[in-house]
Order: C-alpha cells, then sequence, then structure tokens
C-alpha cells in the first residue's frame, strides 16, 4: 500500500471485508460443484452429438447416438427391465413400508425404537455385500431358498437367471433392503401430524380404517410423494446389485438394466458418446417422471 | 366386567399379540440373512453345501476370514476405503458448513440463486457425469489416486442445504455481539457457529461415512489397479474370481464389508436416524 491509494474513498468488491469471508466461504464449494457436476452435465449433452473412443478425438455426429438408441434392441430390453423393476418395486414397497409405519405408530406398540434400528439395519450395508449374501441365498445348486421350496416339492428354480424370475427376485432384494429407511421417514411424516385431528374424529365416531383413509393418508401425503420420488429415483439407478448378481459371465439379458448397459457401453466397450446418450436418456426420462410424480401431488394437495 | 366388555378387549389382545408376533418375524427375517451369512462364513466348503443345509456351523472355523483376507489386499482395501471415507467426510462437513454459512447468515446480491443452483445440482444424477467426469481426472491425471477419489465429491449439495437450514436458526444476536467485539469473520464461523451445530454436523459425518464407505461405482471407475481399490470393489472382485465356487470364504468377505457400516450405524444410529428425518421432512 502506498499513500496514493490513502486518498480516493472508492471502495472495490474485494476490500469489503463481508464478501471477501462469503466468497472465501462459498467458493470452494461451489468451484467442485461447477467442474465435477455442471460443467460436466453440460459436456455430457455435447458428447451425446459425438462419437468418442477416448483415444482419437471426439467426432460430431449429429443425432446419430439418439437415431441409433431408438433401434437399440439391447437398449430398449435394457430399459424395459429397469421399468419393470421401478413398477414392481416401488409400490410394493412404499405400501409394506406404509403400513409397517402405520404399525410402528401405534401409541400401545413397545419397542418400536429397537423395531426401528433392526428395520433399518439393511440399508446402511453395501449393496455389493448385500448382493453377495443374496447370490448364496438365490443359488441354484446349494442355495437356502432352493433347500426351502424343496421341502414343499417345488423343483429348483434358477433365481437370477430364469428370465421370469430374474427381475421379481432383483425386487425382492432391494424391498428387503430398504424399506426400513422407507418407515423411517414416514415416521416422521406421521409424528408431524397433529393429535387433534385424530380427537376431533373419534368424537364424530370414526372407526380405525376411516381415520386413516381421511386423515392419515391425506396428511402424509407430501412424505409418501417424497418416499415415492425417491425410491423411483433410486431404483432407475440400479446398478451394484446387477453387477455382482451377473458375476463374471455377466448378467442374462434378463437382468440387464439401463445403468448397468452404459457402464458396459462407456466402460466396456470405450463407446463414450453412445453412453453418454444412455445416461442423457435415461435421466430426462427420470425427471419427466419426478415432475409428473411433483405436479400430481401438488393438485392432489390443492383439493 | 360384563361379557359384552372382555369381549372386544379380548379380541383386542389376540390382535395386539398378532401385531407384535408379526414385527418380530419381520425382524427375524430382516436379520435372517445375514445370521446365515456369517453361519456360512464359519463352516468348511463342505458343510455350506450340505443338503438339507446344516444350521450352526460345527466347529467355528476362522480359516476362510483369514484365507478372504490374504486372497485379496483387503488390508490395504480397508485403509484405501477409510482414508477416502474419513477424509471425503471431513471435507465435505468444512465445505457444507462454511458455505451453509455464507449463504445462511450473509445478506449478498445474487444469495437466493446460488442456493436455488445448489439444490438444483441435487438433481443431477451421478452416472450422466461419469463419462465427462473421467474425462477430466484423466486430463488432470487424477485417476487411480486418492485426490482424484475425495475432491470431486467434496461438494455435497445436501450437506450445503442442510446446514444453511440449520445455521439459519441460530440467533444473529451472537454473531453481531462477537463482530463488535473484533472477531474475524472465520473466528465467527469456528468459534460461534461451528460449536452450535454439533448435531448436524454429526448426522452429516455418518451420512458421508456409510455412503463413502458403500460407494460402488465411482471407485469402481476412478481407481484401476489393484492398490487402489476399496472394499466393495475388492469385494465385487472376490465375488468375480475363480474363487466364487468358494461360499464359506465369500460369505466370510461378505461379512467383512458388511461389519463396520453396521457398527458405525449401531453406535451413532441416533444421529442417522435424525438425519433421514431431516431429509425426510425436507419434502414437505
Amino acid at each position: 500500500m502506498n499513500g496514493k491509494q490513502r486518498t480516493p474513498p472508492k471502495k472495490f468488491w474485494f476490500q469489503d471485508y463481508k464478501l471477501r469471508a462469503i466468497l472465501s466461504f462459498l467458493l470452494p464449494a461451489l468451484t467442485i460443484l461447477v467442474v465435477f457436476s455442471v460443467l460436466p452435465s453440460l459436456a455430457a449433452i455435447g458428447l451425446s452429438f459425438t462419437k468418442w473412443d477416448m483415444l482419437s478425438p471426439a467426432q460430431f455426429v449429429g443425432l446419430a447416438n439418439y437415431k441409433r438408441l431408438l433401434g437399440d434392441a439391447r437398449f430398449k430390453a435394457s430399459f424395459m427391465n429397469t421399468l419393470y423393476y421401478t413398477a414392481g418395486s416401488v409400490p410394493l414397497c412404499t405400501l409394506f413400508s406404509l403400513t409397517i409405519a402405520l404399525v410402528l405408530n401405534e401409541k400401545w406398540l413397545k419397542g418400536k425404537a429397537l423395531f426401528r434400528t433392526l428395520f433399518f439395519i439393511p440399508i446402511v450395508v453395501s449393496p455389493v455385500a448385500i448382493s453377495m449374501i443374496w447370490k448364496w441365498i438365490y443359488n441354484p445348486a446349494y442355495g437356502l431358498l432352493n433347500a426351502a421350496i424343496a421341502m414343499v416339492g417345488i423343483p429348483r428354480q434358477f433365481w437370477t437367471s430364469d428370465p421370469r424370475l430374474a427381475i421379481p427376485s432383483l425386487i425382492v432384494m432391494t424391498i428387503w433392503q430398504t424399506f426400513g429407511y422407507n418407515v423411517v421417514i414416514f415416521l416422521a411424516g406421521l409424528l408431524a401430524i397433529p393429535t387433534e385431528f385424530y380427537e376431533a374424529a373419534m368424537v364424530d365416531g370414526a372407526n380405525k380404517w376411516q381415520q386413516i383413509r381421511h386423515i392419515t393418508l391425506p396428511l402424509l401425503a407430501p412424505t409418501t410423494a417424497f418416499v415415492v420420488i425417491m425410491a423411483i429415483i433410486r431404483s432407475f439407478q440400479v446398478f451394484d446389485q446387477v453387477l455382482v448378481l451377473g458375476g463374471v459371465s455377466g448378467p442374462p439379458k434378463s437382468l440387464v438394466v439401463t445403468v448397468y448397459y452404459l457402464y458396459q457401453m462407456a466402460f466396456g466397450s470405450f463407446k463414450m458418446g453412445y453412453g453418454t446418450t444412455i445416461g442423457v436418456v435415461l435421466f430426462l426420462t427420470i425427471l419427466v417422471v419426478a415432475i409428473a410424480q411433483f405436479r400430481y401431488y401438488a393438485r392432489r394437495f390443492e383439493e | 366386567m360384563t361379557s359384552t366388555v372382555s369381549r372386544p378387549r379380548k379380541f383386542e389382545t389376540t390382535g395386539k399379540a398378532t401385531i407384535y408376533l408379526a414385527l418380530t418375524l419381520l425382524a427375524v427375517g430382516t436379520l435372517f440373512p445375514f445370521i446365515w451369512a456369517l453361519g456360512t462364513s464359519f463352516k468348511t466348503e463342505k458343510q455350506a453345501i450340505a443338503m438339507p443345509p446344516q444350521w450352526i456351523p460345527d466347529p467355528i472355523r476362522l480359516q476362510n476370514y483369514i484365507d478372504a483376507w490374504n486372497m485379496f489386499p483387503f488390508g490395504r482395501f480397508y485403509y484405501n476405503t477409510l482414508l477416502f471415507a474419513v477424509l471425503g467426510m471431513l471435507g465435505s462437513i468444512a465445505l457444507s458448513s462454511l458455505a451453509g454459512y455464507a449463504l445462511a447468515k450473509y445478506q449478498f446480491r445474487g444469495q437466493y440463486a446460488i442456493l436455488i443452483f445448489i439444490i438444483a445440482t441435487m438433481m443431477i444424477p451421478y452416472w450422466v457425469n461419469l463419462v465427462p467426469v473421467y474425462t477430466i481426472l484423466a486430463k488432470l491425471g487424477w485417476l487411480d489416486t486418492y485426490h482424484g477419489l475425495i475432491i470431486p465429491r467434496l461438494a455435497r449439495p445436501f450437506g450445503i442445504f442442510l446446514m444453511r437450514q440449520y445455521i439459519r436458526s441460530i440467533p444473529s444476536d451472537y454473531i453481531d455481539a462477537a463482530r463488535i467485539d473484533g472477531a474475524s469473520e472465520f473466528g465467527i464461523f469456528w468459534r460461534i457457529i461451528l460449536p452450535q451445530c454439533t448435531p448436524v454436523l454429526a448426522t452429516l459425518a455418518i451420512f458421508f461415512f456409510v455412503e463413502d464407505w458403500n460407494s460402488f461405482m465411482w471407485p469402481l471407475v476412478v481407481t484401476n489397479s489393484l492398490e487402489m481399490r476399496t472394499v466393495t470393489v475388492g469385494l465385487a472382485l472376490l465375488s468375480g474370481s475363480p474363487h466364487r465356487t468358494e461360499y464359506a470364504l465369500q460369505m466370510a468377505a461378505a461379512t467383512i464389508g458388511a461389519l463396520p457400516a453396521i457398527a458405525v450405524f449401531l453406535a451413532f444410529q441416533r444421529y442417522l436416524t435424525q438425519g433421514i428425518t431431516l431429509s425426510g421432512l425436507k419434502g414437505q
């Protein structure tokens, strides 16, 4: 600092100590977000218009990847598998978790915290370890499940490779792993419902079912929306389980989900442009579903 | 008691007993796969594939754990995962609380826009970015390094958002008083804000730790040498290795992978469920 600069009273933004603090507090997080999240997703859109193997420079191919996607039977199959998995797991898991949460919410019930803790354990374990354990249970030759059904005379099943059973087996595993998480969220939502509503309903002579139908469910709608949307997003991303259940030979066609196909294309076949296109399309699908869900619940809410 | 009163009461007790029974069965069902895996892990390979299944391993055999541990460098995997999860957690907490504080307690132009921007990035799934991020890491020479594994995951929008919401509830009077006393801006954050945030910091710590400990696709893509792999990737390698038909060994490895997360959860479960409750209520 020399004497000349002292005279003009004009203050620059970087001389304001508060602004300097704000910037130094925000910049680390914002920089990482921009560099590793925002710019990459813009780059992903760009990459989806190219053909690129990571070795030679990317070639602009216009909409070729998207056209190819429309005619790609393996992509369609993976997408249908993902939809089947989502449509099977989300409603079942939501309904099941909601039922358990309603039961745990009963005032007379003792050991509520213990049950909640036990139900929650599977979600904290990595899907990789979970899938190894279930792969053992589903093992066609020595698995416990086939041993159990053999006792009632049902022949051995190929749980994860039979096209009819692969996705249902994955759904069962998912419900088992995630219902405890949903129960915790539902319980939090139930706690937020004021008890006066129930007292009033009891005065009016409403029975348990009517209370659930006309008080609990409508007031729980935002929580349900949250649970459903999170479950849809999660199930569209399923990957670890499929990779482990598939093993060395890779998952059977009936178990290949879209994120697995994306991974296979990008990091197995080095079709980076095409792999990214799959990601962009899947992301847009999720976005549309999520927005539709939000609007549906928002409308229900206004009524 | 007349019979008309006692009858419904009797119904009620059987109803309650049924519910307790159902919940207990469900709890057993939830734990069963773990117990079965644990049981298998103590058996010989021959006992593991015995039909009908042998329920209780006899004798209890620890050799599978030793074998699994030696077959792949699980010690190294553990070290990598701990480093990744702990440094990632500390860094994420630092960045989340700093950014959350700036957004909660300062007034500046574009503040709301930045908040919306951060929330919007929550929507971006990581696999959309997988190829571009991989490319950036390759260009930086960060592939197969710890900083490559950790730094891109440090800014977690959920953490920033949660910290911002929490810090907003802290009265600003303390901050103003400290400022008059001549505290620096960082001093205010460090000595006044942070100590009041312990519950939410604990929640985020567990959240981030478990998230990183269990993450799979990220370390799978970012690392490629065996010495840099994490526990989850190591497990997947083992489950796809020629040892895949050694079921007792596989279950010992799965137990090695599952135990730390379960232990952390049971030790800090109060904070974790609290955090999930907070994230759940976010939807309201």
